[in-house]
């Protein structure tokens, strides 16, 4: 328990002190949501986008890369030599990585309601069961990465999906606007299915079943593909 | 009482053969040092010890438990300096012993090992911005901050200036006097005489030799000479009043003084004979020499 403590402040610790970080997770959702909302009248349907592109890029592209640097300079091998249990790593990871989506949702609903007097009627079950769902799918995507590929391509993997999930996420664009063979590959994607789902727990869609069939595919399927091909050190 | 035994120990990546029948064990308290060059299984064998990889077959007991599992009972008594890296380059120095210390029961105060190590003003420090060295002591400031009875340190030194390295052998000599046992690997010969009580020499994952520093340069002779040409080993020590042993095909080793008499006399054999020395050495054999001996015949 002091081990997954001191971990859990200490992966927030680094992932807060890490430039790159702050301006993917806080700045770019922060600065998008204010272009976005000060060009539409529909702040309620486009805000929900928001958490979702927050919650991708802490869950998915900031784990991947940090998590993939932390394999290739061993020290996930050197932790792996200490009393640590791995499921405590893991624990530790996954609620270090709740924490910082949930200070980018405050960040990004104050600034709503601030700024364009979003008020949402919340689904809070729903609301919880979409954070934990897009969390376990997208951070074991980020995870089969890191623990298989080289640090530096689990880099630029990750920034480049993070934007290709950015135009078909369903997050800013809608979705149905790029075409319907776009729109169909991006429903069975877990970016565009987590924003419905996302605006649904807020009150500003309806509940849609095949998102949430989806989403919840990925999110078995994710982690469990990680821990089978998920590699402690670069070989 | 045994801290480490080793039997058999046999290791395969693909077609490599890394460790190959490997059996040897250590004391409790003792300093045992591998010695080898690169490539000879140091690493291979020491990350099996810690936990850190499988094994193909043998048998590995440490501190009384196997170590394949990687039982929390077992990983507390241990601490770990890897070859390299292992450490987070973008946290601070006091921030990773904080958070080792947080893993064992009852830890040593970060500030004290801080000290001990040398980086007590480096505490706000982040590791990226640290010498090779300095993130060599921060590495074994991990290994030591579970009191551990049982210390694996791979190439402690390398990196480190002297005046780091002697500083680093002065921590390794208070765990020994602490009853601490220290399970190091090194290339430097330096190292491995002045720290451990028992070195192993190996080569292509084989064990070469085992035994004391003293033990393994001594019975062995302080002249050698190289020559193409045939020699009568036998006639040649009754007229030294020595034994003379073939080493390898055209190296020569005698057990006795290399004095000026006895110089004399040996040229004076070959010149009657019409035998041409390419290369007379006489003085001390320090590790080093056995070492390269041992490893170039393995080869």
């Amino acid at each position: 328990m002091r081990g997954f403590r001191a971990l859990t402040l200490h992966e927030l610790r680094l992932t807060l002190r890490r430039g790159e970080s702050v301006l993917l997770s806080f700045i770019v959702p922060l600065v998008l949501l204010l272009i976005t909302g000060f060009t539409t009248d529909d702040t309620d349907r486009v805000v929900p986008g928001f958490f979702a592109l927050a919650l991708l890029s802490s869950a998915f592209t900031g784990l991947a890369i940090a998590t993939g640097f932390e394999r290739k300079y061993m020290v996930l091998k050197r932790l792996g030599a200490s009393p640590l249990p791995r499921i405590t790593l893991i624990l530790a990871k996954a609620a270090a990585t709740m924490v910082i989506e949930l200070l980018q949702i405050a960040l990004l609903w104050v600034v709503a309601v601030w700024a364009f007097s979003f008020n949402p009627s919340v689904n809070w079950l729903g609301f919880g069961a979409v954070v934990l769902l897009g969390t376990v799918a997208f951070s074991g995507m980020g995870l089969l990465m890191a623990g298989r590929l080289r640090a530096e391509v689990t880099l630029a993997g990750a920034n480049l999906i993070f934007f290709g999930f950015l135009a078909v996420g369903d997050f800013l664009i809608p979705v149905d606007r790029l075409g319907s063979t776009v729109s169909a590959i991006a429903a069975l994607l877990p970016a565009a299915p987590m924003g419905r789902l996302f605006r649904w727990a807020m009150g500003a869609a309806e509940f849609d079943l095949s998102s949430f069939v989806v989403l919840s595919i990925w999110a078995v399927l994710m982690p469990l593909l990680a821990a089978r091909v998920f590699t402690w050190e670069e070989a | 009482m045994t801290a480490i035994w080793v039997e058999g120990l046999v290791k395969t990546y693909g077609g490599f053969t890394a460790v190959d029948d490997l059996s040897f064990s250590v004391q409790r308290g003792e300093t045992f040092a591998l010695l080898g060059p690169n490539g000879a299984g140091k690493t291979t064998t020491i990350e099996i010890l810690e936990g850190l990889r499988g094994r193909d077959s043998g048998e590995v007991t440490v501190l009384g438990a196997d170590p394949a599992g990687r039982p929390l009972e077992l990983q507390r008594k241990l601490g770990v300096m890897l070859q390299e890296g292992g450490l987070y380059p973008g946290a601070k120095a006091k921030e990773i012993i904080d958070l080792y210390a947080a893993f064992y029961p009852d830890p040593r105060p970060t500030s004290e090992l801080l000290e001990l190590v040398g980086l007590g003003d480096k505490a706000k420090i982040q590791q990226k911005r640290m010498s090779g060295g300095e993130r060599q002591r921060l590495a074994l400031a991990t290994a030591l901050v579970g009191r551990p009875e049982l210390v694996f340190i791979d190439e402690p030194t390398a990196g480190m200036d002297v005046a780091a390295r002697h500083a680093t052998w002065d921590i390794v000599e208070d765990l020994k006097a602490q009853g601490v046992t220290v399970i190091l690997t090194t290339h430097y010969m330096e190292e491995a005489e002045h720290l451990a009580d028992r070195v192993g020499i190996i080569a292509h994952g084989q064990l070469l030799a085992i035994g004391t520093p003293a033990e393994l340069t001594s019975g062995r002779s302080d002249v050698r000479f190289k020559s193409p040409d045939e020699i009568d080993t036998s006639l040649l020590g009754e007229k030294l009043g020595c034994t003379v042993t073939m080493e390898s095909a055209g190296s020569y080793s005698l057990d006795v003084d290399g004095t000026p008499f006895l110089i004399a006399n040996l040229t004076a054999f070959a010149a009657t004979r019409d035998i041409l020395l390419t290369e007379v050495r006489v003085g001390a054999r320090g590790l080093e020499e056995v070492f390269l001996e041992l490893t170039e015949d393995s080869e």
